[in-house]
């Protein structure tokens, strides 16, 4: 039971910072960026670039990819999403779709399908209360609520912040009130990008790096944020929460003491088959919005 | 390589069944459908299981198959179609992976057929009657006739007050609601209507390929169908039937490729993929309307010098 | 009309797409040429076992054109080349994109553009049985890599398989787990495709068969970041012995996570076809320890045969270890094509068909006899018990 929790909390740090980065951009530029998931995959490469191919301990080679994965994010921007604003969101979102692919490309060219590892973070499992949990699944939950901290205090206690909120909600009346939408448009780009890269390095830190492990968490982190609402990115981080743990809670949950007083079954496990492992936070989603419309934070607005 | 193009050219009218149904939904209503190719894989499947399993006749299960995607698309939107656009799309997503994870883990009749296995030796139609080299030419007559059915359906839709409807209802519901039109109810309908025709595309792929699995039917295809539309000019029929040309043709000429440049296949591979995502890219910045957009249509005569 | 943006209009484009068209005529590639078709997954998630079928078959082609003596079952060898019948040998390898909307494309091109008389497939029965019905029905021959459906029984007198098809693992891992383990209670992790599943059911039906019972049986996806709720199912029933199938990518994570859980590999993991993933473990030297303990079948070839002859050169050629054994089954493919070819001498699909089952006989394969049945199917399969140790596979018996 503690072990579940453990788990959903580790996929919910890496989920949430993906998705908190993803619901600024999709309220702010009114599309959904396929393409975002793969900065996780940029912070992931250039952290391993830098660290063995440029030499660098992993602290300093983490912090410069996550600079250079944020800077990408606004490189991106300028050079398609910048030519197509004016358009409808379905073209963009097909411009995001096809630039992840050419993007997912690129590192399979250059560093192959196979997967890499980083040299460090291998430690051995904690024991805590029968449970297991390893240092980097702390560190990665731990992260990623500093990063949250952090981003609350920008958003509530900064100028730049409480515009970006103010762009996020209702881009026209903050324009309307002075605020530099262009400006907003490029913090929002760093800020997304570079969560996301922080998100691919912790990731690839708990698990590994392939070309394909930004698009394989794709639907999960635009489930959070549409769960939580577009453009809410608390609503974002209680999304990634509800998926972490429904993916955890919906395989780890044994019916067969219930199927046995209906008497369908002897055994004495029960699961749902591991093949519905994504079914299970798809229905979760699909059942919340049916239930609030609106996202779970959202305001109806009728 | 005359067997090459007939093959393409009936992917091409297949496919172009799908784009015209997505084109009923999107370019039309403005449904955001990430889940279209449900409609595909329901269709596909729906009318194999009626053929293998319950022993119909291949027509009759075509139909089945339609019939029973649409049903899917009308199931589907019922209780979904009062959310707003973004919310709704993922939502269609989420269902259609529902539904492939479903077929991945069901297995019909013995623990071969279905399931990631996939259903293999699927009746074609008319087999006897056109064997051998022939029968490519009558798929690729059948599959161009369903598809100038479907396009003639849908113009005739998009003719109709209930097409004009839609069309106002992709620029928003604020003025067909105002009108006192039922908003929801056009919306179930074009994604029955949309439904029923992708479920037709489907059942005509699964018994031209005699095989499915449902590996045909990852997320990246719903996409795919999303770039014919677009690329051709949403809205315009005739521009999304353009647009799958376009597609399949970029996707398969790319491949010949490697026939002038002499590079390792670990890099052409990559290449080529990348080569796909520029040009796709490139005609969405450099093409605003598509390649056939949209005409503008006046419904009366504008009449000079005052008066109303 | 808008005045088009940068001067590029809807007619230019369409001039484009129309000259990519005419580069699709222009099908006259090399001519005195022998060439073979290939399809694999150059992109998306299968690309790993992709890029090591590609790799394989093309050593194997490579020294067919340099000049190579073959080695066969009975000690002798066959010298090849250089290229086959006079002419070099060419393998033209289509990307199935992982899609099998990509392998059909692919495959027809191959037979219907490149005119190939062989074609060489791949390791998911989802794209080899409808590529397989395909160039069945048109007399063209394809060899598959490592597909394992009982369905492919069926496909045609023109396809051949090199890999023996599922449940021939089940007898000897269920073997050895009750007699290493004294194993009663099973555990079964696979990927969620037909290699995986019909690992799934040989091993359970064997157990069964022999007073033993799955009391887990997961199957995941492939490529995903965490495994950790599928490693749970398995874990928490208690089985006295996991089996567990992956390839190299998905190994290393499972392996991981599974000691991250705190589950007993070294005591009671067992790994049918253990060679698809030992090199990618091997790799990284804290998985290499996780592994370290975990027994398993290999197809047998005795002694360091496949070491010298495949394993080796392949890392001197591309700079890093096979991936898994698929390439190794594709090096094996490519060789029997070869062979038959050599026999018939002809690249006539019909005289190549009729020659391959003596080539598989008297072959000496990299992964085991070739031998195949009126069905074009492996005969039989011989496997080596082995367990993992220190970065290798090395010989095990229960009871030591």
């Amino acid at each position: 039971m503690l072990q579940i929790v453990f788990d959903s909390l580790t996929r919910a740090a890496e989920l949430s910072l993906m998705a908190v980065g993803l619901t600024m951009v999709y309220s702010l530029l009114r599309f959904p960026n396929f393409a975002h998931v793969e900065s996780a995959t940029i912070g992931a490469y250039a952290a391993l670039f830098f660290s063995t191919t440029l030499g660098l301990a992993f602290l300093p080679a983490a912090v410069l990819a996550i600079l250079l994965t944020a800077v990408l994010g606004v490189v991106f921007d300028k050079l398609v999403f910048g030519h197509l604003r004016d358009r409808s969101d379905i073209i963009l979102m097909i411009a995001s779709f096809a630039l992840g692919i050419g993007i997912r490309q690129v590192f399979l060219l250059f560093w192959g399908p196979r997967p890499h590892f980083f040299s460090v973070g291998w430690g051995s499992a904690l024991s805590i209360g029968g449970a297991h949990i390893t240092p980097v699944q702390i560190g990665v939950i731990v992260t990623a609520v500093v990063c949250m901290l952090l981003f609350h205090l920008l958003l509530n206690r900064t100028r730049m912040g409480i515009a970006m909120r103010a762009s996020a909600d209702n881009s026209v009346l903050a324009e309307a009130s002075g605020i530099r939408t262009e400006r907003i448009v490029t913090a929002v780009w760093l800020l997304g990008s570079g969560m996301a890269g922080v998100a691919g390095v912790l990731l690839a830190l708990d698990t590994q790096i392939q070309p394909n492990m930004g698009v394989a968490v794709i639907i999960p982190v635009f489930g959070a944020a549409i769960m939580g609402r577009i453009g809410n990115p608390y609503g974002a981080m209680a999304g990634a929460l509800i998926f972490g743990f429904a993916e955890n809670f919906g395989l780890g949950i044994n019916w067969a003491p219930l199927l046995q007083t209906v008497g369908l079954t002897s055994a004495d496990f029960a699961f749902i088959p591991a093949g519905y492992k994504e079914a299970v936070p798809f229905a979760v989603l699909i059942v919340v919005l049916i239930w609030r419309p609106q996202g779970l934070f959202g305001r109806v607005t009728r | 390589m005359i067997q090459f193009l007939i093959y393409l050219l009936t992917i091409i009218s297949i496919w172009g069944i799908l784009a015209l149904s997505l084109n009923i939904q999107y370019g039309i209503t403005g449904l955001v459908n990430l889940g279209h190719i449900a409609f595909f894989m329901i269709g596909g499947y729906v009318s194999t299981v009626l053929v293998i399993l319950l022993g119909w006749p291949i027509g009759l299960a075509m139909a089945g198959g339609t019939v029973a995607a649409g049903l899917y698309g009308i199931v589907l939107a019922l209780p979904t179609s009062g959310l707003q656009q973004d919310y709704w799309a993922i939502c269609t997503l989420a269902a259609a992976e529902i539904v492939r994870m479903f077929f991945l883990n069901t297995t019909f009749g013995d623990p071969y057929t279905g399931g990631s296995f996939g259903v293999s030796d699927i009746p074609q139609p008319l087999h006897d009657v056109f064997s051998g080299a022939a029968y490519p030419y009558f798929y690729l007559v059948l599959s161009a006739v369903c598809l100038l059915a479907c396009w003639a359906l849908a113009e005739w839709i998009t003719s109709t007050p209930y097409g004009r409807l839609l069309k106002a209802l992709r620029e928003g519901d604020e003025v067909p609601l105002a009108l006192g039109k039922q908003v929801r109810s056009a919306r179930i309908r074009a994604m029955g209507v949309g439904g029923a025709l992708a479920g037709l595309a489907g059942a005509l792929f699964v018994h031209f390929n005699a095989f499915v699995s449902p590996n045909y039917f990852l997320p990246i295809e719903t996409f795919l169908v999303w770039a014919m539309v677009i690329v051709g000019g949403g809205g315009s029929h005739r521009g999304v039937l353009v647009g799958t040309v376009v597609i399949q043709t970029v996707f398969t000429s790319s491949r010949f490729l490697k026939g002038v440049l002499p590079v390792d296949p670990s890099t052409l591979g990559p290449a080529r993929m990348i080569l796909i995502a520029v040009l796709v890219i490139s005609v969405l910045i450099f093409l605003p309307d598509g390649v056939v957009p949209e005409r503008k249509r006046l419904y009366s005569p504008v009449r000079r010098g005052g008066g109303t | 009309m808008k005045k088009p943006r940068f001067g590029i209009n809807r007619y230019s484009l369409l001039a484009t797409v129309g000259l990519a068209l005419a580069c699709v005529s222009s099908g006259a590639f090399a001519q005195d040429t022998i060439k073979i078709g290939q399809f694999t997954s150059l992109t998306g998630p299968s690309a790993v076992v992709g890029q090591d079928m590609q790799r394989g078959v093309k050593l194997a082609a490579d020294r067919i054109n340099d000049g190579y003596d073959v080695p066969m079952q009975d000690g002798s060898t066959v010298h090849l080349g250089p290229g086959l019948l006079g002419k070099k040998v060419q393998v033209i390898v289509e990307d199935a994109e992982s899609r099998p909307k990509g392998a059909m494309d692919a495959v027809r091109k191959l037979v219907n553009v490149d005119n190939v008389p062989v074609v060489l497939g791949e390791y998911s029965s989802g794209l080899t049985l409808p590529t397989g019905q395909f160039t069945n029905k048109n007399h063209i021959v394809q060899i598959s890599i490592g597909a394992n459906s009982p369905k492919l029984r069926d496909v045609g007198p023109y396809f051949f398989d090199m890999i023996g098809l599922n449940n021939l693992e089940g007898p000897p891992m269920v073997n050895l787990a009750m007699k290493a383990e004294n194993a009663k209670t099973f555990a079964t992790i696979v990927p969620n495709n037909p290699y995986g599943v019909g690992l799934e059911e040989g091993l359970c039906d064997t157990a069964e068969n022999n007073g033993g019972k799955c009391v887990a049986r997961v199957r995941y996806d492939n490529n995903q970041t965490d495994y950790r709720a599928q490693l749970r199912q398995i874990s928490r029933p208690k089985p006295d012995a996991v089996f567990f199938f992956a390839y190299g990518s998905d190994a290393t994570l499972l392996l991981r996570q599974a000691s991250e859980l705190g589950m007993d590999v070294s005591g009671k993991w067992f790994g049918p076809e253990m060679s698809n993933w030992v090199s990618e473990v091997s790799k990284n030297e804290n998985i290499s320890k996780i592994a370290d303990g975990v027994r398993g079948i290999v197809l047998s070839v005795g002694g360091d045969f496949y070491d010298k002859e495949y394993a080796q050169p392949f890392e001197k050629a591309f700079g890093e270890k096979p991936a898994s054994s698929f390439g190794a089954f594709g090096y094996d493919a490519m060789m029997v094509a070869a062979l038959a070819i050599h026999d018939a001498n002809s690249t006539d699909p019909e005289k190549i068909k009729d020659a391959i089952p003596a080539a598989a006989e008297k072959y000496k394969g990299l992964t085991g006899t070739k031998a195949v049945d009126k069905d074009g199917m492996q005969k039989n399969a011989d496997f080596d018990v082995k367990v993992y140790r220190d970065g290798a596979l090395h010989d095990y018996s229960p009871g030591s």
